[in-house]
Order: C-alpha cells, then structure tokens, then sequence
C-alpha cells in the first residue's frame, strides 16, 4: 500500500521547517565529524607510520649480542623458519666534526638488502666507502651542505677503530627508520646524547664482527605493525629465534673464549724464553765478577809491599838531614864571627871619617864667624848715627805744637765772651716783645667797648627819633580831633619835656663815646713806635749770633790740627826709644860672639891630632879580616854537597809514594766498579724477577679474564623494544585519549538538543497526529514520517561529518605529529565499525528520540490529541516564598523567574548546553596556556641559565686556570657556575625512564641559574646533603614520594638516592643532588664537566660562544634559546588540535544557543503575540525573552567554568608526553576568553532570533489553541 | 467628527499568486462612548476590520481615524503605541499569560501604558477580588474571561475591542460577560467594540454594523438597547 501523501508529507514538513532540519543535520555533522575525526586520528597516525615502515622496510626482529654477532650467526638466523632477510650490521657512536661544530652521531651501515632503508630527502644514498648521508639537522647545525664533507670520530672506547675511513663526503640527506622520535639514545662520547643519525656503506666499517642482526620476517610486512596480529607473528618467530639463541651464544663465546686462550698460551711461551735468556746473562754476569775479586786482591798485595819499602828509604834520608843540620850551624857561627870582625873595622874607619869630616866643618865654622863679627860690627856704627838726627828732629815738633796750643786757648775765651753779650740781648727783645703784646690787647678791649658804646648810643638816638614821631602824630591826632596846635603841644608838655632829657643824656653819652675815642687812637700811635723798636733789635741780635756762630767753627778747626800734631809726636818719641834699645843689644852680641870664636881655635887643634893616630890602627884590622873570610867560603862548599845528596833521595821517595797512590786509586775504583756490578748484577736480576712476575700475572689475569668472560648473550628485540617506535604508539594512544572523552561530550551535547528540538516537533503536530489517527492510519505509519525525518536529518549528517572528518582532522593530526616524528606522508584509512558506529549513535539519537515522542503522542486517542494540549500550568516557584527576594524585584523580573522555573526541561538543556560548550572552549584555551606556559615557566622560572658549556674530559691544569680566567674576565657573562650535567637512566620499582642528572657542590651555586620550589605553593625546596630532588613529574611517572628511594643509571654506574623533595619542572626529566649525595651512592665522587651560563637578552651571545669554543678546555655550547625553539616546535604539535577543539566548541556553541532560543520562541509563539498585541514594543519584547535567555545563559556559563576546569585538568594530564610536563592550569585570560565568547555567541543568537520575533504575526493570538 | 471613523477601508492579501481582497470598502462612524456590535458571517471580513482597527495591521486604502487620530498609514511602530495606549484587546480564547497569576496578567498590561487603572480595582470591578492571586489555569473560562477584560481595562483605553468575546464560553458565562461589557460602556462611557458571528446579541448595542463578503451591509443605530439578561440565543 502506497502511503504517497504521508512521504509528500514529509518531504513538505522538511521543506517547510528547513531552519530546524538543517540545524539538526549541521549537529549531527560537527558530532559525526568530531567523534570519527578524532577516533581516527590515531588509527591513521598508526597507518601513516605503517606505511613509512613498510616503505623503508624496517626489520621485525632485531638481534644484539654482548660479544658482537658472526657471519655465522647471521646464517643461522636467515636459516631459521619464518626469515625472509637477515642481515649483520654496524652501528657506532662517533663524534661527527664539520667545520666547527661536533656532533655526537650515531653511525649505521646502509643495508644491501634494503633493511632499515633511509628516508632520503635530498641527495642520494651513499655508495662508496667514503661517503654519507646524514640527517637535516647536521647540515643545519654546522653549516654544511650537500657535497661538503664530515670528519668522524670513534673515540678511544670500544669502537675506536671500527671506521676504515674517517672523513666522508655528503651525498645526501635523509632519517632512518630506526629513529623516528627526536630520541637518538644516548652515547659515552661527547655530551652523552645523539644528535644525529649518519649512514654509511658498509665498507667503511672495519670491525671483526657485526654489532646487529636486522631480520625481516614473512608474512608481516601486510599487516598493519601496530595490530595484535603483528605483534603475535613476531612473537612467534622470536620464540623459535630463541630456540636457536643459546648454541649460538655457546660458539658466539667458545670462539671469543678460544681466540684469547690462544693467545694466553702464546704468552706463555714467551714468558718462558724470555725466563731462560734472562737467567743465563745473569750467570755470565756472575762470573765476571768473580773473576773481577781475584785481581783486586792481588792487587792489594803488591801495594801494601810497595809501601814498606819506602818507609826504609824515608828514614835514611831524615839520618843525612840531621848531620847536615849540624854542619849548616857551626859555618853560622863562623860567618856571625867574620861579619862582627868586619863590623868592628868598618865602625872604626867609618869612625875616623866622622872625626876627619868634623874636624874640616869646625874649621870653615870658625872662618864664617869670624866674617859674620866684623860685618855686625859696621852696622852697628851706622845705625847709632841715624838714632842721634831723629833725636833733634822730635825736639822742634815739640816746641812748635806748644806755641798752637796757646793761640788756641786765648780763640776760646774771646768767643764766650761773645756769647754772653748775645744772651743778655735776647732776653731784653723778649721782654719787650711781651709788653707789646699787653698794650695791644689793652688797645683791642678798649676799642670793643667804645664800639658797644657806640651802638649803644645809637639805639637810644632810634628810640628818641620813634619817640619824637610818636609824639608829633599825637599832636596831629589831637590836632585833628579838634584841638588847636597849641592846645595839643600843651596837653603833650610832659612827654615833649620827656624826649628832650633823653636827647639830652644821648648827647653827654656821644661826647664820653669820643673821648674815649681819641685815648685809644693816641694807645695806637705808641703801639706802632714800640713794635719798630723790637724790630730793629731783632735784627741786630741775628747779626752777632752769625758772627758767633763763625767764630767757633774756626776755633774747632784748630783743634783739631793741634790734637793731629800731638799724636805725631808721641809716635816720633816711642820710635825713638825702640831705636836706642835695639842698638844697646847689638853692642852687647858683637863682644860674646868674639869670644867663642876663639875657644873654638884651640879645639880645632886638638883633634887635628887624635885623627892621626886611629888611621895607623885601622889598616891593622884590615888584613886579619882577609884570613878568616877564606876559611869560611871553604866550609859552605862542602856543606851543599851534603844538601843535593839528600834532594835526589827524597825525589826517588817521592816518585814511589805518588806510584803506590796511583796504584791505591786504581784498587778503589775496581773496588767500586765491582760494587757497581754486583749491584748491577743485584738489580737486574731483581727487575728480571718483577718484570717475569708481572708478566705472570699478566697472562694470569688476562687468564682470569678469559675465564671470566660471560657467555655471549643475546639481546632479541622487536620494534616494541625500538624507542621511537614505542613512543610514537604511546603518542598515538594518547591522541585516542583525546579522542574519547573530548568528542563524546560533544556528541552528548549535540544529541541532547537534537532531542529536544525533535520532541518539540512531535509535540507542534499533535493535532495533525490526531487527524491522522483518526482518519484511521496506524501508529507505523503516523510514526514513520517522524522517524523519517529524524532519519534524513541525522543520517545525512552523519555522511558529511564522516567526510569531513575522516578526512580533514586526521589529515591535521597526522601533519602535526609529523613535526616530532619522522615519517614522510600522511595515510588516511577508513575504518567501517568506527564510521557505522559513529553513524550508528547519532542516527539512533535523533531517531530514537522521535519514535519516543512519537509513540507517546501516538498512545493518546485522537480526540485528545485534537483537543488542545492544556498549556502548561502556570505555579509559584520557591522564590516567592521568601517575600524578602521576591519583593526586591522588578515585575519583568518577576516574569522571567517564573518562566525560568516553569520551563524546567529547557532550562537544564539551556544550561547544559551552554556550560558544555563553554567547558570545551575554556578546554581548548586551557591546552593551549598550558603548553605555551611551560616555556616560560621553564626557561624564566625554573631554569633561567642562558647556555651550557660542555667541556672537554680529562682537563689539564692549565687547561682548566685557562677557562676559569676566561669566564671570570667575560663581560658579557653575567654569572656562571660549575655543574655535573649528564643523561641517566632513573629507576623505581616500578617504572624507568631517561631523564638527567644535575650534580653540584654546593646548592647555592645553583642560585640564579636552576630555582627549586614546589609547584603549588611556590615555597623553596632545599637541598638536602643526604639526598636528591626529584622533578615532578618524573616523581609522578616513578610513583615516588618524599622519603622513598630512586635508582640513578649513569653509564655503568647505579646508584640510590632518596628523594627528599619533589620540584616544579617542566621540560625533561631530572634529578638534583649535591656531590656529596653522589659519593655516598656511587662511591666515587663526580668532576665538574659543565658551566651554566646566564647573559643578559642584549648580550653579544655569538661572539660570547665563539671566544669560549676557541678555548682548547671547552667541548661544546648548547643556548636555551635553541632548547626553547626545540621545545616549543615539539609542542607545537598538539596546537592544531587545540585550534580545532576551540573552532569545534565555538561552532557547537553556537548551534546550541540557537536551537534553544529557536525552540523557545516557537513555544510562546501565541503568549508573544499576545504582548504584541498588548502593545509591547520590539525592544520590550526582546527583553521578556531575552532576559532568561541570558540568565540562562549566565548560569550555564558558571557550570562551564568549573566543567571547564575539571575537564582540563583532565585532558591536561591524558595528552601530556613523556618528556614534557604541561602546565596545570589554564591562564584566568582563556576563562575571560570563554566567557566573552561564549556570550558573544548568546548575543548573537539573540540578534537572530530578534529578529524572529519581530516578525511574530499577531493575528496567531487570534487563533485558536492547537 | 465621530469618535471613530473608517472612511472606504480595504485591505488586500497577496496569498502567492492570489490576491484575495478581505475587505473591500468599509465606511462606518462610531460614537464616544457607544456599544458598538460588528457582526457578520465567518469571511465575511470582521477579523481584518478588527485588526485593522486595532492596529493589528495596516489598511490597503482609505483612513481610519481614531478620536481624531489617523491611524491608517501609521507605521509599524506608531502602530505599537497605538495599541499599547489607545486599544483594549479582549481575545476569544482570552490569551491570558499562564505563568501569571490574575492579578500578575493585568500588571503586565498596566504597566505599559501611560495611565493605567489600579489593576487590584479593575480585577475588582470584573468581581474577581477574590482569585487575584490565581494562575489562569486555575480560574474558569468566565473567570478567565473577566480577567482578560480587566487587562484591557486596566490600560485605561480609548476603545475596548472585543473579538467573538463569548466564543469560547457556555451561555450563562457568556451571558455575564456581555453584562459586564455593557456595564462597563454604560457605568465608565467606554467606547465598545465588540465583533461576533452570533446576530442574537445585537439588540444589546447602541450601533450594529453588519458585514457581509468585504463591504459593510447595515449600520442600525438602536435608540433603546435591549438589556443583556433580556437576550437569548
């Protein structure tokens, strides 16, 4: 039966509700596209890195061996069943060097097979032994280019001649597919981590055995590496690879056993030939210096012989030297006797001569006496007649100095008198100069008082003259007033009588005045003849004193002349009297010197004859002296004779002492020689002994160590155990993560407004319902245009959002992750039960939610149907029950409240809706903060040095004074410190992972370059000498707490710390303790081998590296910036996802709020056109709908923020990696973020849907209640 | 001048390609303080004369002036005013809100307008003093009714228009409602439009206006209204 209207229907009904279908199917859409995208995203991450791994041919089974792997080993694999390729390969550590910069690399051999291909990017792979691919960042780290060549390194360990050629030539780049992550391993030279991977032929390896067998296996190359299936096959062939394991690790170690016993044996050999030689030169030596002994004491013999022998001959000469002694005396003595005679004659003649010499001097003595007499004796007559003229000359001085004197004296005497006379004149001027002086001031008094007089006088005439007028106008007064002149001069008698005695006293007054007058001028007169008097004496007395005054200048002169010729005269008269006494003396000298002259005449007589007599005595002596000097000259002959006798025997002794002494010498030095060689003899067979014993002990040990050798063992690992494959999964795993929990609230979201809006589409067509019904058609078919519709809405939906999300976010996903793993494409799969569930849920939700409404409509008899639904029934909410609230509020609020609470269904949707929507926005913002956060808090908080200095092991002195001196004297530098840094596996009892260890010796060194606090609290976390810091998230891997233990891996070293605080850290995984911690655990105490650094942003930080690269102590220097870019490039990964969580938030958001506050305009069509025709305005109307709209919205947006919150925390701690530990809380800006665009969202919804209601036709408020 | 006058008022709907001419010329005056019955057949075109009177919606042509106000060729918003101060709108199914008690349901009208009544005194008036504080589905159409008339008086209006205003009730009720409408148009000289299929209750008013297909039929001005308890229908 063909039901076409009801299909007519219901194409009409989509037709007619186009807003509500297709935001249903836009719903369904973003759920689909969320859900399937997501859930894909980590299949295809899977498929993508499958696809590589296939392409590049990536081994199933990779084979290690403690003791290294042999050709035949390798056959024995590729002979077991289920091999499709085994290969041996090489792989090494080496120090990659280019220009400037060193790299450690990690060297592999490039398979022949095509095994564990490179990806090549650029260039080719190599061919010859001297050539090399290397990964991008070796070309971008040194500044090399294709075609520029690489110098390798092995260093001195284990593989350090495993490499026939060291310098290679680019030819290309590429990655291995053993390498996908950033993770290279780690490595004993350089810093400790790979940088770079660097393949090679396998002809440039030269080493005895292969390091690794790579084994492809059949059948896994179809399967997807990351199914179960995969993991079962290798399991498998593992297992039947382990059969094989132990007979290949028995030969693998008998071989390695067999070619060291072998060459201990040879040793051995050795030892023994090199024992025998030995022994054999220690005997001859032996005899030698027996031999050697035997002449030395002959020797002695001869030389004690010699030596008596000579003591005889000593003694006959001391017998010859003493007689000779005694001659040599007695000649003395006769020589002393001969130089006495001879003495004696020589004093007598020298005797004779004295007196001989004497006698002629006493004679020439005499002669110039007697001449010296007579010369005396004439100057003495001279001088005496000389004495006798000066004797005259004195006496006329004397009379004429007499006669001056006299005319002197006589001078004198006049001139006093004069100078009385002078005197008494001056005394009577004087006198009369002063009775001058009286007369004239008795003249001047006189004439003031005439003068007084006069005026006097004149006064009185005046007055008289005013009188004589006064009394005439008296007259004239009277006369005028009637009186006749006489009647007036009458009455004016008295006065008139009056005025004339006056005149007659001023009369008597003026002839006293004259009077007086001419007295005065008579005093003048005399006055002036006195003064002309005193005048002319005046003058008179100048004159005499002129006179005076001459007269005694004169007198002085001749004074003076007279004294000059008194004192000449007193010298004239002593001279005279020297004279007389010096010539009285001479007289008295020229009568003694006669008298000696004649005792000395007799004198010279007498001894004339003495000198005589002794002449004849002395030719006597003369000719006895002869004799005797004769006999002397015989005796010293014969007594040097003597002497040389004696000379020539002590030389013949002398000549046998220095023989025996040579001979002595000779016997000492073979004394010594054969000392020294039995010393000699001594030593070398003592170094023989020790040098045969460690020999011995060499082979021994080496013996020992041999024995010791542990049986090769097997390392068979599958590409779970391959670290970048491991955590790619790990990664894809926590993409699914995401996956889940993130679309399904999404989904959740979506599928509860597509129910509300299909429930409310069931309920408009109630009536209809009822029509239908009772026109007679069955529930089915009533139902199925409902279901129909849901059916189109969802199921259309649900295949766009497949599209888009299969294609568009794993497509994004797998992009990004590509920055952190190496694989070249993107591979898109398309999983069904994914899809069709997905499909499956969100058809099921719309359609389930229609069929519910539906068949509950469809329960009710048609007649009821047809009757209106009673609208719901209006009641008091809780609020009106506290007056206090209610009364406070306006009556639109009022309204709204009530509305609130009547729609409760929509209200919960509203607010779930809308905190959902804001929650993933907040969540997305969230993810975002706290991955970009970690920068900062990383590299500004925790660990603000600015740059690593790795230096070079094994430093000298030197070396190290050089780089202290270096760093001290940077100006550049703003700080450093010594530290220990280096890559270490960290142990708990249950989990391990690769982190870092920072090792200082002291905590405050690390001040300013790591800060310790803890994460919440912010507070310092100090530390401890007998323990460690662990990070925190490292803490939180290990499972570890404050107290508990953690195990360090450095290289061979374990050792075990406690944790005795956990730090705020972010990037890598560390641990920090002091030196000492370090010794208690490791027994051995660690050496600086780094210096952190800190410079300012403005600093020169190349030339700074460039300086300290030069210096020979330093290996290498790593910036934070670069960590930083490294880090954030990493994290950068996850952004995208951000991106298209917050766009997929915002979009459902938005669809949210406009179904609502569709769903809730269509409700109150009639109730909001009846305000309409009340009169309400637009802006009125908008409020009453709005205003719930938005306090609806306002209290989802509260739940979000907490959802939000909650969620993120969650989120955060799902889709954190490994490494890196993200930042716990999202910045208060995302919340503001959310918030805001949230309400922008509500606000626009609300504009479009004003805009509805405007157009809300009043004549609905007309109708009739459907 | 009349109170109230429609001057040859069509009005035109573009129904698609139809143009369907509901009122086609409508002339008729109405005093102050009248009792004025439009009635006519369903179509007949009453609805749009009451819409068009209430400012519901805009004439196609002619005037109509509403106490010497011309309410024709207003626009939209002029037309809000005109309804939110001068008209007072009783619903054949009252259009109560019913989240609203009574009392609450003539605020919301009273607190629009210019000079509103106190709504306590109108519900009063409508003898509804006890029920103020219940929600419309707790009252019965009668009493719904009395409040939906005590929302339009409360607004004070120049014009109550009643459309089919006993519609929805039974006999007795609508009897009452009647009474009270006349009571108020006698007792408060309100002007009183009421609109009705039903011609039984025309000897009540003072004016009847008979519609017929678009074009006014009659007008009878009645000297003595029939009191309401003196009709049957």
């Amino acid at each position: 039966m063909s039901k076409k209207a009801l299909n007519t229907d219901l194409f009409r009904e989509i037709k007619n509700t186009k807003s509500r279908f297709f935001s249903i199917l836009i719903l369904v859409v973003i759920a689909v596209c969320f859900l399937f995208g997501l859930r894909m995203a980590a299949p295809d991450m899977k498929a993508s890195m499958d696809a590589y791994l296939d392409a590049q041919e990536l081994m199933d089974v990779h084979v290690m061996s403690t003791l290294g792997l042999t050709q035949e080993d390798v056959d024995a694999v590729a002979e077991t069943e289920g091999t499709l390729l085994a290969e041996g390969a090489y792989t090494v550590d080496a120090l990659a060097t280019g220009s400037v910069e060193t790299m450690t690399v990690k060297v592999l051999s490039l398979s022949e097979n095509g095994i564990n291909q490179p990806y090549v990017t650029e260039g080719r792979l190599p061919q010859a032994a001297d050539e090399c691919l290397v990964e991008e960042n070796v070309l971008s780290t040194m500044g090399l280019e294709i075609g520029d060549t690489i110098t390798l390194d092995t260093g001195t360990g284990t593989y350090e001649d495993a490499l026939s050629v060291t310098t290679f030539t680019i030819v290309g780049t590429g990655t291995s597919p053993l390498y996908v992550s950033m993770s290279r391993g780690t490595s004993t030279l350089g810093n400790g981590s790979v940088a770079a991977i660097i393949v090679l032929t396998e002809d440039a390896f030269d080493m005895d055995y292969f390091t690794d067998i790579y084994v492809r296996t059949q059948g896994t190359a179809e399967l997807n590496t990351y199914e179960d299936e995969y993991e079962a096959l290798v399991e498998e062939y593992t297992q039947r690879l382990e059969l094989i394991q132990s007979d290949r690790e028995q030969a693998r170690t008998d071989e390695v056993k067999g070619e060291a016993q072998e060459e201990i044996d040879d040793a051995w050999a050795e030892y023994y030939d090199a024992e025998a030689e030995a022994q054999q030169e220690l005997d001859d030596a032996a005899a030698e210096l027996d031999d050697a002994a035997q002449e030395l004491a002959d020797g002695w013999q001869e030389y004690e012989d010699g030596l008596s022998d000579l003591e005889d001959a000593r003694q006959e000469i001391a017998d010859g030297k003493a007689e000779l002694a005694d001659a040599y005396t007695t000649l003395k003595e006769g020589e002393a006797d001969y130089a006495d005679g001879l003495a004696e004659y020589r004093d007598g003649e020298d005797a004779y001569a004295d007196g001989l010499a004497e006698y002629q001097d006493g004679e020439d003595a005499y002669a110039d006496g007697l001449e010296q007499y007579e010369t005396g004796k004439a100057a003495y007559e001279e001088s005496l007649a000389e004495y006798e003229a000066g004797e005259t000359a004195y006496a006329d001085g004397l009379a004429e100095y007499e006669a001056g004197e006299a005319a002197y004296a006589d001078g004198l005497e006049q001139y006093e008198a004069g100078e009385a006379a002078y005197a008494e004149g001056l005394a009577q001027y004087e006198a009369g100069e002063a009775a001058y002086a009286d007369g004239l001031a008795q003249y001047e008094t006189g004439l003031a008082a005439y003068e007084a007089g006069l005026e006097q006088y004149q006064a009185g005439v005046a007055q008289y003259e005013a009188a004589a007028a006064a009394l005439e106008q008296q007259r004239q007064a009277l006369i005028e007033s009637g009186y006749s002149g006489e009647e007036a001069d009458a009455l004016l008698a008295d006065a008139q009588a009056e005025l004339e005695s006056t005149w007659a006293v001023l009369e008597s007054t003026r002839a006293t005045l004259e009077e007086s007058k001419a007295t005065l001028d008579s005093t003048a007169a005399t006055l002036e003849a006195s003064r002309t008097q005193l005048d002319k004496a005046k003058a008179t007395l100048e004159a005499s004193r002129t006179q005076l005054d001459e007269t005694k200048a004169t007198l002085e002169a001749s004074r003076t002349q007279l004294d000059e010729a008194k004192a000449t005269l007193e010298a004239t008269r002593s001279q005279l009297d020297e004279a007389k006494s010096q010539l009285d003396a001479a007289a008295q000298e020229l009568e003694s010197s006669w008298a000696i002259l004649e005792s000395s005449r007799a004198e010279l007589d007498a001894a004339k004859a003495t000198l005589k007599s002794s002449r004849s005595q002395l030719d006597e002596a003369k000719s006895e002296l002869a004799d005797a000097r004769q006999e002397l000259d015989d005796g010293w002959a014969e007594y040097y004779d003597g002497l040389d006798e004696i000379a020539d025997a002590e030389q013949e002794v002398a000549d046998g002492e220095s023989e025996l002494a040579d001979a002595y010498v000779e016997l000492t030095d073979g004394e010594s020689e054969y000392a020294d060689g039995l010393q000699e003899y001594e030593d070398a067979k003592t170094e023989a002994d020790e040098e045969l014993a460690d020999a011995r002990q060499e082979i021994e040990d080496a013996q020992a160590e041999v024995d010791d050798i542990d049986a090769a063992e097997w390392y068979i690992l599958d590409r779970t155990d391959n670290t970048g494959f491991a955590s790619y999964e790990q990664d894809t795993e926590r993409m699914g993560n995401l996956a889940t929990l993130f679309p399904t609230m999404f989904f959740l979201v979506a599928a509860l407004v597509c129910l509300t809006t299909m429930t409310r589409m069931v309920d408009e067509q109630r009536v209809q319902i009822g029509g239908l019904k009772a026109m007679g058609y069955s529930n089915g078919d009533i139902a199925r245009k409902y279901v129909g519709y849901g059916l189109l809405a969802s199921l259309t939906g649900s295949v766009i959002g497949l599209i888009l999300g299969g294609i568009g976010i794993p497509w994004v996903i797998v992009s990004c992750w590509k920055i952190m793993y190496d694989y070249p494409g993107v591979v898109l799969t398309f999983s069904w039960p994914t899809a069709l569930g997905c499909t499956g849920a969100a058809v099921g939700c719309c359609t389930l939610a229609v069929l519910a409404s539906a068949l509950a409509a469809l329960r009710a008899t048609p007649a009821s149907l047809m009757r209106p639904k009673a609208p719901q029934a209006g009641k008091r909410v809780w609020l009106e029950h506290i007056p206090f609230l209610w009364k406070r509020l306006s009556f639109s609020y009022k309204v709204t409240v009530r509305n609130l609470f009547r729609y409760k269904k929509r209200l919960c949707m509203t607010v779930i809706g809308i905190a959902g929507c804001t929650g993933l926005i907040i969540t997305g913002f969230g993810l975002r903060d706290s991955i970009m956060d970690i920068l900062s808090l990383q590299y500004d908080n925790v660990s603000p040095y600015s740059a690593i200095l790795y230096l070079g092991s094994d430093l000298t002195d030197d070396e190290e004074q050089e780089l202290t001196d270096a760093l001290a004297g940077e100006e550049e530098l703003d700080g450093y410190t010594y530290v220990y840094l280096n890559t270490v596996t960290l142990e708990s009892d249950t989990y391990s992972l690769s982190g870092n260890i920072l090792a200082v010796e002291d905590p405050e060194d690390l001040d300013g370059f790591w800060d310790f606090h803890d994460r919440l609290t912010q507070e310092p976390v100090e530390m401890q000498s007998d323990g460690a810091l662990v990070s925190e998230k490292t803490a939180t891997l290990l499972g570890l707490e404050v107290g508990d233990a953690i195990t360090i891996v450095n290289g061979d070293d374990r050792g075990t710390v406690t944790v005795t605080g956990i730090v705020e850290n972010y990037v890598q995984h560390y641990v920090y303790l002091t030196k000492d911690a370090y010794e208690a655990a490791f027994g051995q105490r660690l050496e600086d081998a780094e210096v952190l650094l800190t410079y300012g942003d403005e600093a020169d930080w190349e030339g700074l590296g460039r300086r300290l690269l030069d210096l020979d102590s330093v290996a290498g220097i790593y910036y934070m910036t670069d960590a930083r870019e490294t880090v954030a490039n990493q994290l950068n990964g996850v952004y995208p996802a951000v991106i298209i969580i917050i766009c997929g938030a915002a979009v459902l958001a938005f669809v949210v709020l406009y179904n609502l506050s569709s769903i809730n305009i269509t409700e109150r069509q009639r109730e909001l056109a009846t305000l309409r025709v009340l009169g309400f305005r637009d802006k009125e109307m908008r409020d009453y709908v709005f205003r719930e709209n938005i306090i609806l919205t306002l209290i989802g947006i509260a739940f979000g923020l907490v959802l939000g919150k909650a969620f993120h925390s969650y989120l955060i701690t799902t889709v954190e990696v490994e490494m890196v530990m993200f930042g716990r809380t999202a910045q208060p800006m995302s919340y503001v973020l959310s918030v805001a665009l949230t309400l922008l969202f509500a606000l626009l919804v609300n504009w479009v849907a004003g805009r509805r209601l405007a157009k809300i036709d009043m004549v609905e408020s007309l109708k009739t209640v459907e | 001048m009349s109170y109230i006058e429609l001057n040859h008022v069509s009005k035109r709907y573009q129904m698609g390609e139809v143009e369907i001419l509901a009122v086609a010329d409508i002339s008729f005056t109405v005093e102050k303080g009248e009792f004025v019955v439009i009635v006519g057949p369903s179509g007949a075109g009453k609805t749009t004369v009451l819409n068009l009177l209430g400012g519901m919606d805009t004439c196609s042509g002619g005037e109509i002036i509403v106490d010497g106000q011309t309410v024709s060729g207003s626009t939209a918003k002029q037309l809000t005013e005109y309804r939110r101060h001068d008209i007072g709108f009783v619903f054949q199914f009252y259009n109560l809100v019913q989240n609203l008690t009574a009392l609450e349901n003539v605020e919301l009208a009273a607190q629009i307008c210019r000079d509103p009544l106190p709504a306590e005194d109108v519900l009063r008036r409508v003898g509804l003093e006890e029920r103020m504080g219940n929600f419309p589905a707790q009252l019965s159409g009668g009493e719904q009714q009395r409040v939906a008339i005590a929302r339009a008086l409360a607004k004070n209006p120049k014009l109550l228009l009643c459309d089919e205003p006993t519609g929805a009730l039974d006999y007795v009720t609508g009897k009452q409602i009647l009474q009270l409408l006349q009571d108020t148009c006698r007792k408060h000289g309100m002007t009183v439009v009421v609109i009705t299929h039903n011609s039984a209750l025309t000897p009540m008013a003072d004016r009847v206006i008979r519609i017929r297909s678009g074009k006014v039929a009659s007008i009878v001005t009645n000297d003595h209204p029939t009191p309401v308890e003196q009709i049957e229908w």
